[in-house]
């Protein structure tokens, strides 16, 4: 079997590939933030609530689209005073890029395009791998559940 | 109900209703007051004037591994597409009705978009709880009356006001344990199901 | 600043040269502005040559003093089989894809 990367080592090589990257975050569809990595870690940020964002603007993005007739979502770009933010489809996910104000927008795009497909083909071996309403939990998860509910009662 | 990298379990819980019915007040709420649970910052895409643009967030610990993603939708009639986005993915729905009794049409309107979104799994898979939201209106729609215009039956129902919080926590740990409460009973593969 | 009618003039002189495979302008952030290639090819070639001229430009302003000027006229990347020429222009890259 092939080793498949995670989706940390694919963030990272996102991060990685080119000046300027800031964070990047793999989210679903649903809005739940799945993976990140910043390149300066004290650089404090609320990354649930910006998964959430990236998520809702690209899916609205989307359908968008869908309603306009312009075919499939590849890339949303957002430009702002001192920074950009990039948003591109992978699969069930989202792959989100924060950058600096400077950046070389074309080496951005390519590599976002090439991760995503990366990531695309993880997220279905992650997302099918995970117990279906047909098949039931694990008893860890029923545990963890029936905790949750305990904690819910005392609250 | 998804799974994060680290195996958390992760449930969607959504806030829905007209425009002006209390969402976002209800959240706020349960941000503000609901103590003992770890939450997350709250997240609000919103107008100048606070209205809710596409939607307020806020995540809800209740262990180390599960966890409430807590959301509102825009109730604006313009804001179809961004609510169906919101949607994606839930686990569990508060229909959050407005009790002044010129808003029931827009009540009906709101559940009936809802109903056409989700099918047949609303009140099924997709939990539903209902909140007649400001029942302290002094000419508030009574809980039956409202029920009966809704064409909602046999639906888990408070009566609320989300400023004062009234009711509000009571909502909230009722679809929390009712979405628990599925997953914890769900029949393990078809086998054990009669 | 040339036209637009220059600017098609001036890249259909250059691919009439012999070799010539393609030739690609772009600007600094690395999108392409004018091509004679195809879109995909285009966008990939454009953002690593505006990638490795970021690089190229700081080696020659690092070097200033070495090379007796700190700006740089033009890159060559050459291959047995092919050439890549590149001009950095203020605002925007000239890029020429030759055979040999």
């Amino acid at each position: 079997m092939h080793p498949v990367k995670t989706f940390d080592e694919i963030l990272a090589d996102v991060i990685k590939s080119e000046g300027g990257i800031k964070k990047c975050i793999l989210v679903d569809r649903t809005g739940l933030t799945i993976a990140h990595v910043s390149k300066f870690s004290y650089y404090p940020l609320d990354v649930d609530g910006i998964g959430a964002i990236a998520s809702a603007v690209f899916c609205a993005s989307e359908e968008q689209g869908k309603n306009l007739d312009v075919g499939n979502l590849i890339i949303v770009t957002s430009e702002f005073d001192d920074g950009k933010i990039f948003a591109a489809g992978a699969g069930k996910g989202v792959l989100c890029v924060i950058t600096d104000k400077e950046v070389n927008l074309g080496m951005i795009r390519m590599v976002m395009k090439k991760a995503a497909t990366e990531l695309a083909k993880v997220l279905e071996e992650f997302l099918s791998e995970k117990p279906s309403v047909e098949t039931g939990k694990t008893d860890s998860d029923r545990e963890e559940l029936r905790a949750a509910l305990g904690e819910l009662e005392r609250g | 109900m998804r799974k994060d990298t680290q195996g958390r379990m992760h449930f969607k819980i959504v806030f829905w209703g007209p425009s002006l019915s209390g969402k976002t007040t209800a959240l706020r709420w349960i941000y503000d007051n609901v103590e003992g649970l770890e939450k997350g910052s709250f997240t609000s895409v919103a107008d100048h004037t606070g209205r809710t643009l596409f939607f307020d967030y806020t995540p809800v610990q209740a262990t180390e591994q599960v966890v409430f993603e807590i959301y509102t939708v825009a109730g604006q009639k313009r804001h179809a597409g961004q609510r169906k986005v919101i949607l994606e993915g839930v686990d569990g729905v508060i229909f959050v009705a407005d009790s002044a009794p010129d808003q029931m049409d827009a009540n009906i309107e709101s559940l009936s978009e809802l109903r056409e979104l989700l099918g047949q799994r609303l009140g099924h898979e997709i939990i539903l709880i209902v909140m007649l939201n400001k029942q302290d209106l002094p000419n508030a729609m009574q809980k039956d009356v409202m029920l009966a215009k809704l064409g909602l039956g046999n639906v888990q129902c408070f009566t609320t006001c989300a400023i004062s919080g009234e009711n509000v926590k009571r909502s909230f740990r009722q679809i929390t344990r009712d979405i628990l409460m599925q997953h914890v009973y769900q029949a393990p593969a078809k086998a054990s199901a009669s | 600043m040339i036209g637009g009618k220059a600017l098609k003039d001036t890249l259909k002189r250059l691919e009439a040269h012999e070799g010539v495979r393609g030739v690609i302008i772009t600007n600094m952030e690395g999108l392409p502005i004018k091509s004679t290639l195809g879109a995909e090819k285009t966008e990939i070639i454009a953002a690593l040559i505006t990638s490795l001229i970021g690089k190229a430009k700081r080696v020659v302003d690092e070097l200033g003093e070495e090379l007796g000027a700190n700006f740089m006229n033009f890159l060559t990347i050459s291959t047995p089989e092919s050439e890549i020429l590149v001009a950095p222009e203020e605002d925007y890259i000239l890029i020429l894809l030759k055979s040999t």
